[in-house]
């Protein structure tokens, strides 16, 4: 009897012994608990602290850009703070056509990220012609470095600011860095050939539109198919060393300025 | 449990809770940003029009250019009926260019309206001008969608002249700016291209979509941030020109096809504003729309489109009926 009694004290002391145990760890466990929210609290801090501080920046970015180019853009003139490729690409960003929506299905290049160096291109002028901008063309690239389309910048006549006025897609893409269709030295040597007449001494060849007014165009008035009409299809102008001059037109033809059927001051 | 272990259960709990909120705003945020890769800048506004895919396909192969010097607006109507029989899930009505002269040919003997038609004809528009057009009259277009359309979808003409909302003359910009509206309205009801006349009226393009940083059901004019549109001039990459407004307003543009006024010429206008000096392009010469001394004018000082119809009594119409733009009522005067 004496050591069932005593097997059952000790029985007794081990439950006592054991549910001590228990309710310490259980007690500690709400510490261990506690411990891990605060880790993980952290962990989420630091991963949130990783999109909120980049979005802000972003957004005060976007907000700075947009602010910058409210104080710059004057009914879509963005004033341009240097003739560097950089300064004429970060002025085309401010505009409404490369701020607009780009995304989903609808009618649009899609991607206009993609950017060539900027090309000057001259308007053609003669005398009574109208008043047409020069322009700065900055080739669109798709992923692959085809050249897709154009942005055209028209530079006002002081040449301080740009004004984004279209942006084009080509009939075929163009290899990267050609926006004309033909060299400069094919177009030297084509007025050479066919009009006997060399480049003026010390001068070089542009790249030009001609300005054409579309609605003699449109009623048969004028006929015209030497191309170079826009920006983004510039042909070469070369001086000549008659004093005169030449363009080459997309058809390989050399033309005389003065020849050209240029838009007339109404 | 004592009374601090069950404290800092509690405050377990509610830091477990805060970290879930926060961890779900950052996916949110990364999932909001990962919706926009890839349009390569922080953009704004709201894209109105048609989808690229269906107006590639609409106007591709051989179906345009134009065929005809003066036939524009017969290749913006294939256009017109193309997409939206595409948009129906239906194969093209018009799958090459014979699809232009098939709406040319048509016009020669029937389509007049109900008011006769102008002499002398055309080749493209025939007897369904109301004007003696060098090509189509804006009636014109609307009645070769409509009767080369599927369906009984309508298309009429739309008219806006600032009379119809204002008292006092706006500048000619505003004015400009809110017919540009009242067509993105148009394109926010129903995604589809419209048929906009250009350069004084002497052209028209296809116009597939506008973008707006606010929305022009509600404002007027509505921020508009520039235009797409295709010219039948063109081919289908070669006639896309996507514009801003100053461009679509200013004029001077030159592209592809020549050096375009745009909509810096009311319908009529030659050279300057208002000059009305468009002999290839006049009002109407028979018909209820014909100007008289009250009502001078029909399409000229103003600007027009041809536009699909939603609902109501204009979808009954004939596309011999014009539309007051603004205020969305048939026009019973000119």
């Amino acid at each position: 009897m004496g050591h069932k009694k005593a097997l059952g004290r000790r029985q007794t002391r081990r439950k006592i012994k054991f549910k001590r145990l228990t309710r310490a760890a259980v007690g500690n466990l709400a510490y261990v608990f506690l411990g891990g929210a605060v880790l993980l609290l952290a962990a989420v801090v630091v991963l949130a602290s990783r999109q909120f501080p980049a979005t802000t920046a972003q957004s005060s970015s976007a907000s700075a850009t947009q602010a910058a180019a409210t104080s710059a853009v004057q009914d879509g003139w963005i004033r341009l703070n240097a003739k560097t490729p950089g300064a004429i690409i970060a002025a085309a960003r401010k505009s409404s056509l490369f701020n607009v929506n780009r995304s989903g299905n609808g009618d649009y290049l899609k991607d206009i990220s993609h950017l060539e160096t900027p090309v000057f291109v001259r308007a053609t002028r003669a005398a009574g012609s109208a008043p047409m901008p020069d322009y700065y063309v900055i080739p669109i690239d798709d992923a692959s470095g085809k050249m897709v389309g154009a942005a055209e910048l028209a530079l006002n006549p002081t040449a301080t600011a740009v004004h984004v006025t279209s942006i084009v897609t080509f009939t075929h893409p163009h290899s990267h860095g050609h926006l004309a269709q033909m060299s400069a030295a094919t177009a030297v040597t084509d007025v050479a050939s066919q009009q006997h007449i060399a480049m003026r001494s010390g001068a070089q060849p542009q790249l030009v539109y001609i300005p054409i007014d579309a609605s003699l165009l449109e009623t048969g008035q004028i006929t015209w198919n030497g191309g170079g009409m826009y920006p983004a299809d510039p042909v070469w102008l070369i001086p000549g060393a008659d004093g005169k001059d030449h363009v080459v037109g997309t058809n390989g033809r050399a033309y005389f300025v003065a020849a050209l059927p240029i838009m007339k001051q109404p | 449990m004592t009374p601090r272990q069950r404290i800092a259960t509690r405050l377990a709990f509610i830091l477990i809770s805060i970290a879930g909120g926060f961890l779900g705003i950052a996916l949110i945020h990364s999932t909001s940003r990962a919706v926009c890769s890839g349009c390569g800048a922080n953009f704004s506004g709201t894209f109105y029009g048609a989808q690229e895919n269906l107006v590639t396909q609409a106007i591709g192969g051989t179906i345009w250019p134009q065929v005809a010097g003066n036939g524009c607006a017969v290749a913006d109507a294939v256009a017109m009926v193309n997409y939206d029989y595409l948009a129906a899930g239906k194969a093209l009505r018009f799958s090459n260019s014979t699809g232009q002269s098939t709406i040319a040919q048509g016009n020669q003997g029937s389509g007049a309206s109900v008011w006769g038609h102008a002499t002398p004809t055309n080749a493209m528009g025939g007897i369904t001008n109301i004007a003696p057009d060098f090509g189509n009259d804006p009636r014109s277009v609307a009645y070769d969608i409509k009767q080369y359309e599927w369906g009984t979808i309508q298309h009429h003409d739309w008219i806006y002249r600032w009379t119809m909302a204002h008292s006092t003359r706006p500048s000619f910009a505003q004015q400009a700016k809110e017919a540009t509206t009242l067509v993105a309205r148009a394109m926010e009801n129903w995604p589809a291209p419209v048929v906009v006349f250009i350069n004084g009226g002497l052209h028209s393009v296809v116009l597939t979509g506008i973008w707006s940083t606010n929305d022009p059901r509600t404002n007027f004019p509505a921020n508009i941030q520039g235009l797409v549109y295709r010219d039948s001039e063109g081919n289908s990459t070669t006639s896309r020109q996507e514009i801003s407004l100053s461009t679509w307003i200013g004029g001077k543009y030159s592209n592809p096809f020549g050096t375009y006024s745009l909509w810096s010429l009311y319908y009529g206008d030659r050279d300057t504003i208002a000059d009305m000096k468009n002999t290839a392009d006049p009002d109407p010469t028979v018909g209820l729309y014909k100007p008289n001394s009250v009502h001078p004018h029909h399409w000229y000082v103003g600007f027009t489109w041809v536009r699909w119809d939603t609902t109501g009594t204009d979808a009954i119409l004939t596309p011999d009926w014009a539309f007051d733009a603004y205020n969305g009522t048939i026009m019973t005067t000119p």
